[in-house]
């Protein structure tokens, strides 16, 4: 097998069917129109067929050169989005602080020198300079927290 | 009888110290435990938010902040303004209509609140029926303006030169669906004429076509308009109201004009959860009207917008043949979000 | 001569009003706010405005409006701040800082890239004064030739020169235009009301939000990025000096003619309602780089790539209040809340406005002046503690960083739908980053696509269907030239590149 470029392959090949799910998306949920009287799909069909002809051209030119796909810091990538998925989740049932503390203490995974009572301390320091910013200096209608039951 | 509150929550305090804040902090369970609510039939303690279904910034959302101190101080409780965007004031308005009925939740809508329902077949729910009324707040009328190169001063002009070159007039609006693209399809719809709407997002960018030229129609508030129509650069053929308006007593209105049904007016309004008790609106009702000072209505007079709380009773009549009116043009023109 | 003495007159009296110790007081009151705002990612200048409204009904006209223009460019000013210092841009303007400031940052100049930063702001302002104070009526009348024609011509020109801006091939900046075109096309439809991507849920009907777009797609992949990479090399930053903070000579001459540049595209840009201030910095930074004799320096921490974009977007927020003071009509949120402040004390804008109230007038410009000499003494002694800020561990440093992403998008809509949008793109920045895609591109596509589509089609409904009105403007017809020039060389000189480095292995 011949070695291509694996990162602009993947890429391409992602685009290629980005934009051929934008066109197909278009073309089947939205009137097109015509010129003078452009309905809703118009645009998306046109942008969703040009991307699948650039996504084409970029995998096919990855075949011309090499390359290898890049690693993912799939660790840290884990920990980050369980920390915001976790501060999603609590923010409206128990409020701010227990929120900061969900994020901090999940995120916190993604670090190696991370321990939890450092990570405690963040959170705290985080809990008292989020209070003042968001709600003493601009005001914002945000429950420090909330018992829901 | 004593009910817990449901939603136990504490609020930052405005100006409390950095210790009573850590402290409440530290102590915020024993806290939570004894708030209670006394009764159901006044507003629990704490603060009153007015739910604004639109980003801070704008308009709408300037005229509750602009009622939020007087409200407060007229009430006795702090009011906050929060800003719930999005889903073009679905979003705010099901957060209202989900709120306990407390008196602790409100909205403050707009003409989009009742168009979005009977516009998109968005039959979630009904301001009509799911929302207590508390009473509108600020109206507004508004002008047709013409750019001067149309060649027409009167509503009669219009519709002349509409039905001699079909196809050719043209009228920009802030948005689609939006009052000033109702205001302008019930004029096609009430002289029987056929002017193109070119929707715009926003007033501001539409006006400056309307100026420039390239539009020939604007159905908007005759805010900042003054000086275009005092130099000639812009013509105020009539006023939307079902009255002449205060500024502008000479000019006629559209329904003087032969069209007697025609009114497009642009309102604010308090909506509060459904079964809110009676004597919370009344309480409500009551410290608007307090808070509406001959001062304040005078400085908001200033933006265009007639300050003037009614009463509930007189909401509900006024949605009711608002709803009636965009449901008859809606079924006309076929209007669609 | 008479001219200048009028305008001597009018600077006087503008002075006078804007030395008062009461408009010294909200000035320099709303430009920290302003900078606090934009240095908080996710509170724009909307929201902070929006607060201190209700103040504004006890300050004097004048006041409220030097107050809340001082927030307005205050903002833009700050939002740079985080950009540079944690590649966390609020505004696609601040995007553009993101990608030479941030690498110059990294390599321990963050103490250079703000200042130079402070200084394109107080430049580029106050060319931008300058122009509104002299100019005013000519650029207005040219504003106003700006029909949807040619606003539809202006932006494909800005997303044709932004693909081409990054330093891999166009066809890969050009992808990341469409895919940002695409994003920002979810929502309502704004001539038919259909909903578009939004799979019958109300949540996306007023589209993605343009907070949580950027705090994904900057600020989270940036983070999922670091954190390993951080913890594994030592902390290059130095101590802070006032030496360390000086530019050396190389880089004052490297920025002197830039930050000039910047200044006159951003007030171009700038003087066009709309988005004229996120053009502006993208294709100053695009020129930079295409008449740069080391174009493969940015990216990397090239000095101009920051200069003169931040120049031209200051000078783009000074000349916005040409068309919005001269004709009283606003072209953006931000411009009618203030003709709103204007409004609410009985003063009528629109054209009267300059000759009814000239001292409001010329005391908001002498003000937008003296609030952005505020901001360069305000901020110059910063410095120091932001740069000490990145000396913290980045271990310590990244929780408090996705906080400020959290509360900043939280805050904007009061809701956790936008959380789980962050989220979204967080991990879709990520992989791009991965696969050497530019980002930056990909938010003007956003901001800017949607727009395009919107005067094209209202183009259309004026020309009735008439293709050739873009050519046949002869505004349109340049930008168009020049846009199809500019892709032209762009494939030309890429295909090039890429032969001279394939010849050499036969």
């Amino acid at each position: 097998m011949r070695s291509i470029n694996q990162s602009d392959f993947t890429g391409g090949l992602v685009l290629t069917l980005l934009g051929a799910a934008t066109t197909g998306y278009a073309w089947i949920e939205l009137p097109i129109g015509t010129v003078r009287q452009m309905g809703p799909g118009f645009f998306p069909a046109a942008i969703g067929l040009l991307l699948f002809f650039i996504g084409v051209f970029i995998a096919l030119g990855a075949l011309k050169s090499s390359d290898r796909l890049p690693t993912f810091e799939l660790r840290s990538a884990l920990a980050v989005i369980a920390g915001l998925a976790g501060f999603a989740l609590t923010i409206d049932r128990f409020g701010l602080v227990p929120a900061i503390f969900v994020l901090t203490l999940l995120s916190s995974f993604a670090s190696q020198k991370l321990n939890w009572r450092v990570s405690l301390l963040i959170s705290v320091i985080l809990c008292v300079l989020a209070w003042a910013i968001f709600l003493q200096g601009f005001n914002m209608p945000i429950r420090l927290w909330r018992w829901p039951f | 009888m004593v009910i817990p509150m449901k939603n136990n929550h504490s609020y930052p305090k405005g100006n409390g110290s950095l210790w009573k804040v850590i402290s409440t902090m530290a102590f915020g369970f024993a806290s939570v435990t004894s708030t209670i609510a006394l009764a159901q039939d006044s507003i629990p303690d704490g603060p009153v938010s007015i739910n604004v279904a639109y980003a801070p910034g704008g308009s709408t959302d300037l005229m509750a902040r602009t009622l939020q101190g007087p409200f407060s101080e007229a009430l006795g409780h702090s009011v906050v303004v929060e800003n719930r965007p999005g889903g073009s004031t679905i979003i705010g308005t099901t957060h209202v209509i989900n709120a306990e009925p407390n008196g602790q939740t409100l909205l403050y809508g707009t003409n989009a609140t009742l168009l979005n329902q009977i516009l998109r077949d968005y039959d979630d729910y009904d301001p009509l029926t799911d929302l207590s009324h508390v009473g509108i707040a600020a109206t507004q009328s508004l002008g047709v303006l013409a750019h001067p190169s149309l060649g027409v001063d009167t509503i009669e002009e219009l519709v002349e030169h509409a039905r001699a070159n079909p196809g050719d007039v043209n009228f920009a609006s802030s948005g689609n669906a939006s009052l000033q693209h109702i205001a302008g399809e019930m004029l096609n719809a009430a002289a029987d004429i056929d002017i193109t709407h070119i929707p715009y997002t926003g007033a501001g960018p539409a006006m400056t076509d309307l100026v420039a030229g390239r539009a020939d129609i604007m159905i908007t508030s005759l805010l900042g308009a003054g000086d275009y129509l005092e130099s000639g650069q812009l013509k105020l053929l009539a006023t939307t109201g079902p009255e002449r308006t205060q500024a502008y007593p000479d000019v006629p209105t559209v329904a003087e004009a032969g069209y007697p049904e025609y009114a497009a007016v642009s309102y604010q309004a308090f909506y509060a959860p459904r079964d809110t008790p009676e004597s919370i609106i009344d309480q409500l009702n009551s410290a608007l009207s307090q808070a509406a000072t001959d001062e304040l209505v005078e400085q908001v007079l200033e933006t265009g917008l007639e300050l003037h709380i009614t009463s509930p009773s007189e909401m509900t009549e006024f949605l009711r043949n608002e709803a009636e009116r965009y449901e008859a043009i809606i079924e006309e023109v076929g209007i669609s979000l | 001569m008479e001219f200048f003495s009028i305008l001597g007159d009018n600077v006087a009296l503008g002075l006078a009003t804007a030395l008062t110790p009461e408009h010294l007081f909200y000035c320099a009151l709303g430009v920290f706010l302003g900078t606090l705002a934009g240095v908080i990612p996710g509170i724009g200048t909307l929201a902070a405005m929006s607060l201190l409204f209700p103040l504004t009904f006890y300050l004097s006209p004048t006041a409220a409006l030097v107050m809340l223009a001082g927030i307005y460019y205050g903002t833009t000013y700050g939002g740079s701040t985080t950009s540079i210092l944690l590649n966390l841009p609020g505004t696609p303007s601040a995007a553009v800082a993101c990608i030479d400031g941030h690498p110059m940052a990294s390599q321990g100049r963050a103490g250079v890239a703000l200042l130079i930063t402070t200084i394109a702001s107080f430049v580029g302002a106050t060319v931008g004064i300058l122009l509104m104070m002299l100019f005013s009526p000519m650029i207005v009348s040219v504003a106003l030739q700006f029909g949807p024609t040619e606003y539809f011509s202006l932006m494909a020109l800005g997303l044709i020169v932004a693909a081409t801006m990054s330093n891999e091939s166009p066809l890969k900046g050009l992808a990341m235009i469409l895919v940002g075109i695409i994003v920002g096309l979810v929502g309502l439809d704004i001539y038919t009301g259909a909903g578009r991507f939004t799979f019958s849920s109300p949540t996306l009907y007023d589209g993605i939000s343009i907070v949580a777009l950027a705090m994904g797609l900057f600020g989270v992949s940036q983070i999922i990025g670091s954190i390993r990479s951080a913890e594994s090399k030592v902390s290059n930053i130095q101590k802070i000096t006032i030496r360390s903070m000086l530019p050396t000579l190389t880089e004052c001459r490297q920025s002197v003619k830039p930050l000039f540049r910047g200044a006159g595209i951003g007030s171009f840009f700038g003087a066009l309602p709309g988005s004229g201030g996120t053009i502006a910095s993208f294709v100053a930074y695009a020129t930079e780089k295409k008449i740069s004799k080391t174009p493969e320096r940015f990216g990397h921490g090239a000095i101009e790539g920051l200069a003169s974009p931040e120049s031209a977007n200051n000078a783009a927020d000074q000349t916005a209040f040409i068309p919005t003071m001269a004709l009283g009509i606003p072209g953006t949120a931000s411009m009618a809340m203030m003709l709103g402040v204007l409004m609410i004390h009985g003063i009528s804008p629109g054209p009267s406005l300059m000759s009814n109230s000239p001292d409001l007038f010329w005391g908001l410009i002498m003000s937008f002046w003296i609030g952005n000499l505020l901001l360069l003494l305000i901020n110059i002694p910063m410095i120091g503690l932001w740069v000490n800020l990145l000396r913290t561990p980045y271990q310590y440093l990244y929780p408090g960083i996705l906080m400020f992403i959290c509360l900043g998008t939280y805050s904007v809509s009061n809701s956790t739908i936008d959380l789980w949008l962050v989220i979204l793109f967080g991990l879709a920045g990520y992989a791009l980053l991965r696969l050497n895609f530019t980002l930056p591109p990909l938010l003007l596509g956003f901001v800017l696509g949607p727009l395009m589509e919107e005067n094209f089609r209202r183009a259309m409904l004026y020309s009735r269907g008439d293709l050739s009105t873009f050519v046949t403007h002869p505004i349109s017809g340049s930008f168009l030239g020049l846009a199809v020039a500019i892709l032209a060389t762009s494939f030309y000189l890429s295909a090039r590149r890429k032969r001279l480095k394939e010849a050499p292995a036969p």
